[in-house]
């Protein structure tokens, strides 16, 4: 199906020539190369940040680490190291003595283990696909080791896949032999160290106790439609749905949807996405790509919206199945993923994006510090800096979960039968002191009248108080307590 | 024809969207990727009773404990819910109950039809020594719940459209009673009618679900 929403930007994409394309690629890698050996970053992420990133795996892969390695200064005596490292050739890195919690098993492990055995599954290669799951496997728990307060999701492997392709997929491709061997865990450590400062620095919301900040960052995509596109935020009303439909491109960065496959087309969107986010220091750019996405199938998922309205009549379901099949079958578009990423880029110096994400994000979000957009000039934090972020970020994270809990526990109690109380605790309170009276008549009749009356006096002034100082507040449970202490003493005085 | 809300639920790795693919692709791959949040498949089937089509929108949702807090938007307004196991994994049931006892008191509607699945039969066909779950305590649970309830295995399709099937029947039979007694109040004959909403209507308030 045409996409005929886009603007003519694409023509220009359109007029460039297979050749013209390929020379401007080959000048391209020469420039990158330039730029790393001069270690110059803002030439480095100038490059990742326009048409073809950084062109190809090998200097894509030493793109990402030095830029990623600008970003973040880990201190080298915690340079990220997997606890079964004797295979590796690591003399760079002997100093692996000073970490403890690289042997310490991880509680999502299990988890971990149950993804890694179902990743990979477009590559056909059995011995292929074994050595990428080993290394993914190494990688995350790694990772997952070295900071055990981080809390792993289904969705971070298909990200992780990501890196191990693009710093090792060639290698096992090409593998075979044991010499081929060292040099790719040579490649292994440098992978690592990139994973880990990627974990750090940009998925670290999506890495906490609860769903809570990623939802937070979901919602951005609405406020982005609602911004550019209000009519159509508001036919699919978007306001009163929640944006789960993104959950999985979001966290997985669109590696769950466009799937990594060796020698595949879809790489290059894929890794490009990837090329865009690091250069620029910015998640905002998955949240972009969404929008823009959405924005850009727009005729489609009215049209879809307008055809399945009889079968849904639950807005919610209707527009999370459109969007979703409709990005499904959008998904190997290229033209739409070109489109895509010529407006993300342009709106990605959006400054407005800034104030927006503080609005709605907490302060220590990747969003708002390490992955805003916002400092991608030399802008390098410490361990310690991060570290600091990090810890602040779980404890309003936990905070966050336990205001949750209270609403929760506060809207249980407040069911409707409750709810009816409140509503006729006039009557009820009426209906219940008649009953008490009535209690204290029936106890006349065994003659207990008499001491019973002298000693309810007080309860029945208690009541009183109760009604004159209570019931114009409309407490719920302005009846209770005197009642209470009616029937105790009715209990005790009758069981005596 | 008739269409209606299915929810997948279940532990990490127990097949639920091996069960779906077997049943709307009738495929399957040893290893399928894990499902992030959750994924919109639909497939229709034709019941024996009146030729009667039923389609099924199935949302089959991600097995993780930290997914589970988007669980409630996908069962709500559900009229039924595939509550999977594996047969190999005793704690993979603890965890389906866990989710039947979650639904029974959150899905006000009692004519949610929950249907018991313990997947991987293969496994245990091949070699019995792998079984970790009876068949007899499921299916005691099951009765005691009030649930449907199958072993299947989504590798072989053993049992896999008996499942949808029964839980189509069911849904049908409600269906039905709730036309007699609309019929009866109105006075009207509507025998063979089949243009029915069944799904609550759509709640606006957007606090109402995952909060």
């Amino acid at each position: 199906m045409p996409i005929s929403s886009f603007s003519s930007e694409e023509l220009s994409y359109e007029k460039v020539s297979l050749e013209e394309t390929s020379g401007e690629v080959l000048l391209k890698e020469r420039v990158i190369d330039y730029a790393l050996n001069k270690s110059n970053i803002p030439l480095i992420s100038q490059l990742g940040r326009s048409q073809h990133g950084f062109v190809n795996n090998l200097t894509r892969r030493k793109a990402w680490s030095s830029l990623l390695e600008s970003q973040l200064q880990l201190s080298s005596s915690k340079t990220c190291e997997v606890a079964d490292s004797k295979t590796i050739n690591n003399n760079d890195y002997n100093d692996d003595s000073d970490d403890d919690n690289d042997n310490v098993v991880h509680e999502d492990e299990n988890q971990v283990q149950l993804d890694v055995k179902r990743s990979f599954v477009s590559v056909r290669d059995v011995h292929v696909r074994d050595l990428l799951r080993q290394v993914l496997e190494r990688v995350i728990i790694s990772v997952l080791r070295k900071y055990p307060q981080l809390r792993y999701y289904q969705g971070f492997h298909d990200v992780v896949s990501v890196f191990v392709l693009v710093y090792l997929g060639d290698e096992i491709l090409a593998s075979g032999t044991d010499e081929n061997l060292i040099l790719k865990y040579d490649e292994e450590i440098s992978l690592k160290k990139s994973v880990e400062i990627f974990t750090l620095l940009y998925l670290r919301d999506f890495m906490m106790d609860s769903l809570e900040f990623p939802i937070d960052q979901l919602n951005i995509i609405l406020k982005i439609i609602k911004k550019k596109d209000i009519k159509f935020y508001n036919k699919l009303s978007l306001g009163q749905i929640e944006p789960f439909f993104a959950i999985s491109s979001i966290l997985t960065i669109f590696s769950h949807e466009l799937s990594p496959i060796m020698d595949n087309t879809y790489n290059e969107t894929l890794f490009g996405i990837f090329d865009l986010i690091i250069s620029t220091q910015s998640m905002n750019v998955p949240l972009l790509i969404y929008s823009n996405i959405l924005l850009g199938v727009k005729d489609q998922l009215l049209e879809n919206f307008e055809m399945d309205i009889i079968h849904f009549d639950n807005k919610v379901d209707l527009v999370h199945a459109i969007i979703q099949k409709v990005i499904l079958q959008s998904i190997d578009n290229d033209r739409m993923w070109k489109e895509t990423m010529i407006n993300t880029r342009k709106m990605n110096y959006d400054k407005s994006l800034i104030s927006l994400n503080k609005s709605m994000l907490n302060k220590y979000s990747v969003l708002i510090t390490t992955a805003s957009g916002d400092a991608y000039y030399n802008h390098c934090y410490t361990e310690k800096e991060v570290m600091e972020i990090l810890r602040k970020e779980i404890q309003l994270n936990e905070k966050r979960n336990i205001e949750k809990a209270q609403l929760k526990m506060k809207k249980s109690t407040n069911s409707p039968e409750l709810g009816l109380i409140n509503k006729t605790s006039m009557t009820l309170a009426v209906s219940l002191l008649i009953g008490a009276f009535a209690v204290i008549i029936s106890l006349q009749r065994d003659n207990s009248y008499s001491t019973l009356f002298k000693n309810t006096g007080d309860s029945l002034n208690n009541i009183y108080e109760y009604y004159t100082v209570k019931l114009v507040n409309r407490s719920t449970y302005v009846w209770k307590q005197p009642l209470e202490s009616i029937l105790t003493y009715l209990k005790s005085n009758t069981t005596s | 024809m008739l269409q209606f809300k299915l929810v997948l639920l279940g532990d990490s790795s127990v097949g639920k969207s091996s069960i779906v693919h077997r049943f709307v692709k009738d495929s399957f791959d040893e290893f399928r990727e894990s499902t992030i949040g959750a994924a919109f498949l639909s497939q229709s089937i034709k019941l024996d009773e009146d030729d009667t089509v039923i389609k099924f929108e199935i949302w089959d949702t991600a097995g993780q404990e930290r997914y589970k807090s988007l669980a409630p938007m996908y069962y709500r307004n559900a009229n039924a819910a595939l509550v999977v196991y594996d047969i190999t994994a005793s704690d993979s049931l603890s965890k389906a109950q866990s989710w039947v006892e979650e639904l029974k008191n959150k899905v006000a509607d009692d004519k949610l039809v929950i249907c018991l699945v313990g997947n991987k039969l293969d496994l245990c066909q091949e070699d019995s020594g792998k079984r970790s779950v009876e068949i007899s305590d499921a299916k005691q649970y099951a009765d005691e719940q009030g649930l449907l309830f199958f072993e299947v295995s989504a590798k072989t399709g053993e049992k896999v459209n008996d499942v949808f099937k029964s839980i189509g029947e069911s849904l049908y039979s409600y269906k039905k009673e709730e036309l007699l007694s609309k019929s009866e109040q109105n006075g009207t004959n509507t025998h063979g009618q089949v243009d029915l909403q069944l799904q609550k209507p759509a709640t606006s308030d957007p606090t109402s679900c995952c909060t």
